[in-house]
């Protein structure tokens, strides 16, 4: 971090951070032999939304460049607002190999634009006996965790140690506990 | 003896201290008859006896210290059906069951042998967890049964006892050989002495018995992993008995990082001097252990 970027309380990523997201393209395969999850075909990034017309302008840029790349691979994009007022851009599309790197490039449209502050992070839908189970890569970071909602509020922790274990292998599992933060009412 | 799950220091320490306690009047007990010339066959006869009846009776006092009920088929169905599951799938005779009144979760085992083997859950862990947790912590306390962890560890420590009542006499050999030309008060101080030598003897003894019973407890868990088939249900139990299962938070990422780059995560730090005295290990050591089992079953 450089001065200014103390001096603004800017804080920049590691870069590490992209590569690990891609260990999700690979992982998912994986994951449905040995944890029995499968990847639903929804998946999405999540932000935090600015008020400024600049935004605006990022955003709708951000949007047509996951229209161009995905329309070629067959994905569709979900631009939407939640309660809390964050903004998701979900993608529509079985396939993990295409899904990541189209994710990915948003990301790195708003790190460009260096609003990387604003990114907080990446939701993969997979279906399990009983429900959804969702993959959540932190930006902050950089690992991806478990959450697994049951009813209104409320989670599975024994299925979330569960896929945790099962995918520590494949991938970076965030090790501390307290960070695995939810995502209620989860647009994805 | 009894084994725990979990983690409940209030519990811990009134423990050791019974057992500490204990141990300090068997040795001044015996040191007393020794140093008042009463023949050494017939004082390691008579602690003998004493160590058998602790070891046949212990569990029953503990259990009786601890306010445990025996509970019949119709008073607790589901918890005798669970437990009826268990033996039939280990191939154990059906243990007695009980219920202790007290909201701490807990769960335990009793019972010199299998024939004799006594499962006891607190009201609490039966509020706490859900079927296949419970499930998944009785079999924890079967794994006890079957590895017959009560008998090594009551031999343990009546080993350790005798350790220190050797000590003891040994030093009496040399010290007091020629007590018969001192006065009273000259006694009374190496009485005092080789009390306390033979109480370390116990007290480091006591460590290693710790040790031992930390790795038995990792071989229940392994059991109950090998016999639920779902290492992850212990897993989440023992974060819930250990009222810990707030650490997966409720807390919505997008309130809690919304514009906050400055938090910072408690670093968590255990003391590995409060390990050595534990029966149980860490938390953190137990779920790490666990994960594995859960990673290579999948496998």
């Amino acid at each position: 971090m450089g001065f200014l970027d103390a001096l603004f309380a800017r804080t920049s990523l590691p870069k590490s951070n992209e590569d690990k997201l891609f260990a999700m393209t690979t992982a998912a395969v994986g994951l449905e032999a040995s944890a029995g999850i499968r990847p639903s075909g929804r998946s999405g990034v999540v932000f935090k939304r600015l008020p400024a017309g600049r935004f605006d302008q990022l955003k709708k840029d951000i949007v047509d460049l996951l229209r161009l790349q995905g329309e070629s691979d067959g994905l569709t994009v979900e631009d939407r607002l939640d309660d809390l007022g964050f903004q998701w851009l979900i993608l529509v599309g079985p396939d993990f190999q295409e899904v990541v790197p189209v994710i990915h490039s948003a990301a790195t449209t708003l790190l460009e634009e260096g609003l990387g502050d604003l990114l907080l992070a990446c939701a993969f839908r997979f279906e399990r006996e009983g429900g959804a189970a969702y993959w959540i890569y932190s930006y902050k970071q950089g690992n991806f965790y478990p959450f697994v909602p049951v009813g209104d509020h409320q989670r599975d922790n024994a299925e979330e140690l569960r896929l945790a274990a099962v995918a520590k292998s494949e991938l970076p599992v965030e090790p501390i506990l307290e960070r695995w933060y939810a995502l209620w009412g989860i647009p994805v | 003896m009894v084994k725990r799950i979990g983690t409940d220091w209030g519990l811990n320490v009134r423990m050791f201290l019974t057992l500490f306690l204990l141990a300090c009047l068997y040795l001044v007990f015996m040191g007393a008859l020794y140093r008042f010339g009463i023949p050494l066959g017939f004082i390691i006869v008579v602690a003998g006896l004493m160590l058998l009846a602790q070891y046949y009776f212990s569990d029953r006092l503990i259990l009786l210290s601890m306010g445990a009920q025996e509970v019949t088929e119709q008073e607790a169905p589901q918890l005798h059906d669970m437990v009826g599951r268990l033996a039939a799938l280990t191939g154990l005779p059906k243990p007695k069951v009980a219920i202790i009144d007290s909201p701490v979760p807990n769960a335990m085992a009793t019972g010199r042998n299998p024939k004799h083997a006594l499962v006891a859950v607190t009201t609490g862990i039966l509020q706490a967890l859900d079927a296949e947790e419970l499930e998944a912590v009785l079999a924890h306390e079967f794994s006890h049964v079957i590895h017959r962890d009560m008998r090594v560890m009551a031999m343990a420590s009546f080993f350790a006892t005798v350790a220190s009542f050797i000590v003891q006499a040994g030093l009496w050999g040399g010290l007091g050989g020629g007590y018969n030309e001192r006065d009273d008060r000259d006694r009374g101080g190496s009485f005092i002495v080789i009390f306390l030598i033979s109480a370390a003897v116990w007290a480091i003894s006591f460590v290693l018995i710790r040790t031992l019973s930390r790795y038995r407890e990792y071989s229940a868990d392994r059991g109950s992993a090998i016999i639920t088939g779902q290492p992850s249900k212990l897993a989440s139990a023992l974060l819930k008995i250990s009222g810990r299962m707030e650490r997966i938070p409720d807390s919505d990422l997008r309130t809690v990082q919304a514009g906050n780059s400055l938090m910072i995560f408690p670093a968590i730090t255990r003391g590995s001097v409060a390990e050595l005295f534990s029966t149980h290990p860490s938390l953190e050591h137990r779920l790490a252990k666990l994960q594995e089992m859960e990673s290579n079953l999948s496998r």
